[in-house]
Protein backbone atom coordinates (compact mmCIF):
# COMPACT_ATOMS: atom_id res chain seq x y z
CA UNK A 1 0.00 0.00 0.00
CA UNK A 2 1.33 3.42 -0.79
CA UNK A 3 2.09 5.61 2.19
CA UNK A 4 -0.17 8.33 0.77
CA UNK A 5 -3.14 5.94 0.67
CA UNK A 6 -2.50 5.01 4.27
CA UNK A 7 -2.26 8.66 5.33
CA UNK A 8 -5.47 9.50 3.47
CA UNK A 9 -7.29 6.58 5.06
CA UNK A 10 -6.15 7.69 8.52
CA UNK A 11 -7.29 11.25 7.87
CA UNK A 12 -10.65 10.04 6.57
CA UNK A 13 -11.27 7.79 9.58
CA UNK A 14 -10.18 10.50 12.00
CA UNK A 15 -12.08 13.40 10.43
CA UNK A 16 -15.02 11.77 8.64
CA UNK A 17 -17.54 13.49 10.93
CA UNK A 18 -15.88 16.90 10.52
CA UNK A 19 -15.58 16.51 6.75
CA UNK A 20 -19.24 15.54 6.56
CA UNK A 21 -20.41 18.50 8.68
CA UNK A 22 -18.33 20.98 6.66
CA UNK A 23 -19.69 19.52 3.41
CA UNK A 24 -23.30 19.60 4.67
CA UNK A 25 -22.88 23.28 5.57
CA UNK A 26 -22.25 23.89 1.86
CA UNK A 27 -24.56 21.40 0.14
CA UNK A 28 -27.38 21.47 2.74
CA UNK A 29 -28.09 17.91 1.74
CA UNK A 30 -26.53 14.87 3.49
CA UNK A 31 -26.56 12.71 0.36
CA UNK A 32 -24.81 15.35 -1.70
CA UNK A 33 -22.31 15.94 1.10
CA UNK A 34 -21.48 12.23 1.08
CA UNK A 35 -21.22 12.27 -2.72
CA UNK A 36 -18.80 15.20 -2.42
CA UNK A 37 -16.63 13.31 0.08
CA UNK A 38 -16.61 10.22 -2.14
CA UNK A 39 -15.77 12.29 -5.21
CA UNK A 40 -12.98 14.12 -3.40
CA UNK A 41 -11.39 10.91 -2.12
CA UNK A 42 -11.60 9.34 -5.56
CA UNK A 43 -9.28 12.13 -6.72
CA UNK A 44 -7.18 12.16 -3.56
CA UNK A 45 -6.40 8.44 -3.82
CA UNK A 46 -5.05 9.09 -7.29
CA UNK A 47 -2.58 11.81 -6.34
CA UNK A 48 1.00 11.14 -7.34
CA UNK A 49 2.61 13.20 -4.63
CA UNK A 50 1.76 13.75 -1.01
CA UNK A 51 0.67 17.37 -0.49
CA UNK A 52 2.54 19.37 2.11
CA UNK A 53 -0.40 19.98 4.43
CA UNK A 54 -2.43 16.85 3.86
CA UNK A 55 -5.25 17.51 6.35
CA UNK A 56 -5.96 20.99 4.96
CA UNK A 57 -5.62 19.59 1.43
CA UNK A 58 -8.25 16.93 2.13
CA UNK A 59 -10.66 19.48 3.60
CA UNK A 60 -10.10 21.72 0.59
CA UNK A 61 -10.73 18.86 -1.83
CA UNK A 62 -14.00 18.00 -0.07
CA UNK A 63 -15.01 21.67 0.03
CA UNK A 64 -14.36 22.05 -3.72
CA UNK A 65 -16.34 18.89 -4.45
CA UNK A 66 -19.22 20.19 -2.29
CA UNK A 67 -19.19 23.51 -4.14
CA UNK A 68 -19.30 21.57 -7.43
CA UNK A 69 -22.32 19.67 -6.13
CA UNK A 70 -24.08 22.95 -5.30
CA UNK A 71 -23.26 24.36 -8.75
CA UNK A 72 -24.76 21.28 -10.39
CA UNK A 73 -27.78 21.13 -8.05
CA UNK A 74 -28.58 24.20 -5.92
CA UNK A 75 -29.72 23.40 -2.35
CA UNK A 76 -33.39 22.49 -2.14
CA UNK A 77 -33.94 23.07 1.57
CA UNK A 78 -33.29 26.34 3.31
CA UNK A 79 -32.59 24.81 6.70
CA UNK A 80 -29.64 23.37 8.53
CA UNK A 81 -31.14 22.11 11.76
CA UNK A 82 -31.45 18.40 11.14
CA UNK A 83 -28.63 18.47 8.63
CA UNK A 84 -25.85 19.70 10.91
CA UNK A 85 -27.17 18.90 14.37
CA UNK A 86 -28.27 15.43 15.32
CA UNK A 87 -32.08 15.43 15.73
CA UNK A 88 -31.97 12.21 17.75
CA UNK A 89 -33.45 12.35 21.22
CA UNK A 90 -30.86 10.88 23.50
CA UNK A 91 -30.98 10.84 27.27
CA UNK A 92 -28.86 13.99 27.40
CA UNK A 93 -31.09 15.82 24.92
CA UNK A 94 -32.96 18.24 27.12
CA UNK A 95 -35.65 20.59 25.86
CA UNK A 96 -33.23 23.49 26.24
CA UNK A 97 -30.60 21.62 24.23
CA UNK A 98 -33.06 20.92 21.42
CA UNK A 99 -34.13 24.55 21.38
CA UNK A 100 -30.51 25.70 21.24
CA UNK A 101 -29.87 23.36 18.27
CA UNK A 102 -32.86 24.77 16.41
CA UNK A 103 -31.94 28.39 17.12
CA UNK A 104 -28.25 27.88 16.37
CA UNK A 105 -29.12 26.29 13.01
CA UNK A 106 -31.49 29.13 12.17
CA UNK A 107 -28.92 31.72 13.20
CA UNK A 108 -26.22 30.00 11.13
CA UNK A 109 -28.41 30.36 8.07
CA UNK A 110 -28.60 34.13 8.53
CA UNK A 111 -24.81 34.46 8.23
CA UNK A 112 -23.01 35.01 4.96
CA UNK A 113 -21.61 31.92 3.26
CA UNK A 114 -18.04 32.87 4.26
CA UNK A 115 -18.95 33.48 7.90
CA UNK A 116 -21.01 30.30 8.19
CA UNK A 117 -18.35 28.17 6.55
CA UNK A 118 -15.59 29.59 8.75
CA UNK A 119 -17.55 28.99 11.95
CA UNK A 120 -18.44 25.44 10.93
CA UNK A 121 -14.84 24.71 9.89
CA UNK A 122 -13.39 26.08 13.13
CA UNK A 123 -15.95 24.83 15.65
CA UNK A 124 -17.16 21.61 14.03
CA UNK A 125 -14.31 20.86 11.63
CA UNK A 126 -11.68 21.31 14.36
CA UNK A 127 -9.55 23.28 11.91
CA UNK A 128 -7.19 25.95 13.21
CA UNK A 129 -7.28 29.37 11.57
CA UNK A 130 -4.01 28.54 9.81
CA UNK A 131 -5.58 25.40 8.38
CA UNK A 132 -8.68 27.33 7.30
CA UNK A 133 -6.36 29.76 5.50
CA UNK A 134 -4.99 26.81 3.50
CA UNK A 135 -8.44 25.36 2.88
CA UNK A 136 -10.00 28.62 1.73
CA UNK A 137 -6.90 30.19 0.18
CA UNK A 138 -7.72 33.45 1.96
CA UNK A 139 -5.52 35.69 4.13
CA UNK A 140 -5.40 34.98 7.85
CA UNK A 141 -6.84 38.40 8.73
CA UNK A 142 -9.84 37.80 6.46
CA UNK A 143 -10.52 34.38 7.96
CA UNK A 144 -10.33 35.71 11.52
CA UNK A 145 -12.63 38.60 10.56
CA UNK A 146 -15.18 36.20 9.03
CA UNK A 147 -15.10 34.11 12.20
CA UNK A 148 -15.39 36.94 14.71
CA UNK A 149 -18.03 38.81 12.73
CA UNK A 150 -20.02 35.61 12.25
CA UNK A 151 -19.79 34.65 15.89
CA UNK A 152 -20.89 38.14 16.96
CA UNK A 153 -23.90 37.97 14.64
CA UNK A 154 -24.66 34.49 15.92
CA UNK A 155 -24.58 35.65 19.54
CA UNK A 156 -26.83 38.63 18.78
CA UNK A 157 -29.30 36.36 16.97
CA UNK A 158 -29.35 33.85 19.81
CA UNK A 159 -29.76 36.56 22.44
CA UNK A 160 -32.57 38.40 20.65
CA UNK A 161 -34.50 35.16 20.20
CA UNK A 162 -33.89 33.92 23.75
CA UNK B 1 -17.58 34.61 22.87
CA UNK B 2 -15.80 31.67 24.54
CA UNK B 3 -19.03 30.73 26.27
CA UNK B 4 -20.93 30.69 22.99
CA UNK B 5 -18.16 28.70 21.32
CA UNK B 6 -18.23 26.04 24.03
CA UNK B 7 -22.03 25.87 23.87
CA UNK B 8 -21.91 25.39 20.12
CA UNK B 9 -19.18 22.76 20.41
CA UNK B 10 -21.34 20.69 22.75
CA UNK B 11 -24.19 20.37 20.26
CA UNK B 12 -24.35 16.83 18.83
CA UNK B 13 -23.73 16.58 15.11
CA UNK B 14 -25.52 14.53 12.49
CA UNK B 15 -23.31 11.60 11.54
CA UNK B 16 -22.75 10.48 7.97
CA UNK B 17 -24.42 7.26 6.87
CA UNK B 18 -22.80 3.94 7.72
CA UNK B 19 -22.06 3.03 4.12
CA UNK B 20 -19.92 6.15 3.55
CA UNK B 21 -16.82 4.40 4.89
CA UNK B 22 -17.24 1.58 2.43
CA UNK B 23 -17.89 3.97 -0.45
CA UNK B 24 -14.84 6.11 0.31
CA UNK B 25 -12.35 3.38 1.19
CA UNK B 26 -13.39 1.26 -1.79
CA UNK B 27 -11.92 3.99 -3.99
CA UNK B 28 -8.38 3.12 -3.02
CA UNK B 29 -6.62 1.87 -6.12
CA UNK B 30 -5.56 -1.77 -5.97
CA UNK B 31 -1.79 -2.31 -5.81
CA UNK B 32 0.89 0.26 -6.44
CA UNK B 33 -0.22 3.21 -8.53
CA UNK B 34 1.14 3.55 -12.02
CA UNK B 35 2.46 7.05 -12.58
CA UNK B 36 0.59 9.02 -15.19
CA UNK B 37 2.29 9.16 -18.57
CA UNK B 38 4.36 12.30 -18.81
CA UNK B 39 4.52 12.64 -15.06
CA UNK B 40 7.35 10.30 -14.24
CA UNK B 41 9.07 12.77 -12.03
CA UNK B 42 11.71 13.60 -14.65
CA UNK B 43 13.58 16.66 -13.36
CA UNK B 44 13.04 19.76 -15.47
CA UNK B 45 16.78 20.33 -15.85
CA UNK B 46 17.13 16.94 -17.59
CA UNK B 47 14.37 17.92 -20.05
CA UNK B 48 16.04 21.29 -20.64
CA UNK B 49 19.47 19.68 -21.18
CA UNK B 50 18.06 17.16 -23.67
CA UNK B 51 16.30 19.97 -25.56
CA UNK B 52 19.55 21.99 -25.67
CA UNK B 53 21.58 19.02 -26.96
CA UNK B 54 18.97 18.31 -29.64
CA UNK B 55 19.06 21.96 -30.71
CA UNK B 56 22.87 21.96 -30.97
CA UNK B 57 22.90 18.69 -32.93
CA UNK B 58 20.18 19.98 -35.25
CA UNK B 59 21.94 23.26 -35.89
CA UNK B 60 25.35 21.62 -36.42
CA UNK B 61 23.89 19.02 -38.77
CA UNK B 62 22.14 21.72 -40.75
CA UNK B 63 25.38 23.68 -41.16
CA UNK B 64 27.21 20.55 -42.36
CA UNK B 65 24.41 19.62 -44.75
CA UNK B 66 24.32 23.10 -46.27
CA UNK B 67 28.11 23.16 -46.72
CA UNK B 68 27.98 19.84 -48.63
CA UNK B 69 25.09 20.86 -50.88
CA UNK B 70 26.27 24.36 -51.75
CA UNK B 71 25.23 25.39 -55.28
CA UNK B 72 28.27 26.32 -57.33
CA UNK B 73 27.67 28.83 -60.10
CA UNK B 74 29.97 28.84 -63.12
CA UNK B 75 30.43 32.58 -63.16
CA UNK B 76 27.45 33.14 -65.44
CA UNK B 77 24.85 35.60 -64.36
CA UNK B 78 21.32 34.23 -64.10
CA UNK B 79 19.25 34.55 -67.30
CA UNK B 80 17.33 37.77 -67.56
CA UNK B 81 14.42 38.55 -69.81
CA UNK B 82 13.47 42.15 -70.31
CA UNK B 83 10.03 43.14 -71.49
CA UNK B 84 9.60 46.59 -72.99
CA UNK B 85 6.09 47.89 -73.18
CA UNK B 86 5.19 50.84 -75.34
CA UNK B 87 2.21 52.41 -76.86
CA UNK B 88 0.48 50.23 -79.43
CA UNK B 89 1.13 51.77 -82.85
CA UNK B 90 -2.21 50.57 -84.21
CA UNK B 91 -4.33 52.00 -81.45
CA UNK B 92 -5.75 55.47 -81.32
CA UNK B 93 -5.53 55.48 -77.60
CA UNK B 94 -2.20 57.01 -76.54
CA UNK B 95 -2.28 54.95 -73.33
CA UNK B 96 -2.93 51.58 -74.91
CA UNK B 97 -0.15 49.38 -73.56
CA UNK B 98 -2.05 46.12 -73.89
CA UNK B 99 -0.68 44.54 -77.01
CA UNK B 100 2.53 46.20 -77.97
CA UNK B 101 5.50 44.79 -76.22
CA UNK B 102 8.66 42.90 -76.95
CA UNK B 103 10.65 40.38 -75.00
CA UNK B 104 14.39 40.51 -75.16
CA UNK B 105 16.56 37.63 -74.10
CA UNK B 106 19.36 37.91 -71.65
CA UNK B 107 22.42 39.82 -72.56
CA UNK B 108 23.21 43.40 -73.19
CA UNK B 109 20.28 45.44 -74.33
CA UNK B 110 20.70 48.38 -76.64
CA UNK B 111 17.79 50.75 -76.68
CA UNK B 112 17.09 53.48 -79.18
CA UNK B 113 14.21 55.83 -78.83
CA UNK B 114 12.25 57.42 -81.60
CA UNK B 115 9.89 60.26 -81.23
CA UNK B 116 6.51 59.32 -82.61
CA UNK B 117 4.20 61.67 -84.31
CA UNK B 118 1.65 62.84 -81.84
CA UNK B 119 -1.85 61.80 -82.75
CA UNK B 120 -4.57 63.72 -81.06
Amino acid sequence: MRTLDGALERIYLEYRQQLFTCAVAITRCPNRAEDAIQEAFYRLFRLNRKPKHLKAYVFRAVRNAAIDQVRRNPPLRDELNELIFDPGEGPRDTAAGKELKRRAAEALLTLSQDERETIVQHIYGNLTFREIVRVREAPLGTVVTWYRRGLKKLRNRLEERA
Amino acid sequence: MKDLESKLRKLPLTAPSRDLDGRVLAQKPEGPMQPLPGRRGLPIWVTAAVALIMAIVGFGGGVLWRSEHRVVNGGHPPPVVVQVIYNSPNSRNPFDFTTASHFFPAGELEVTTRKLETRI
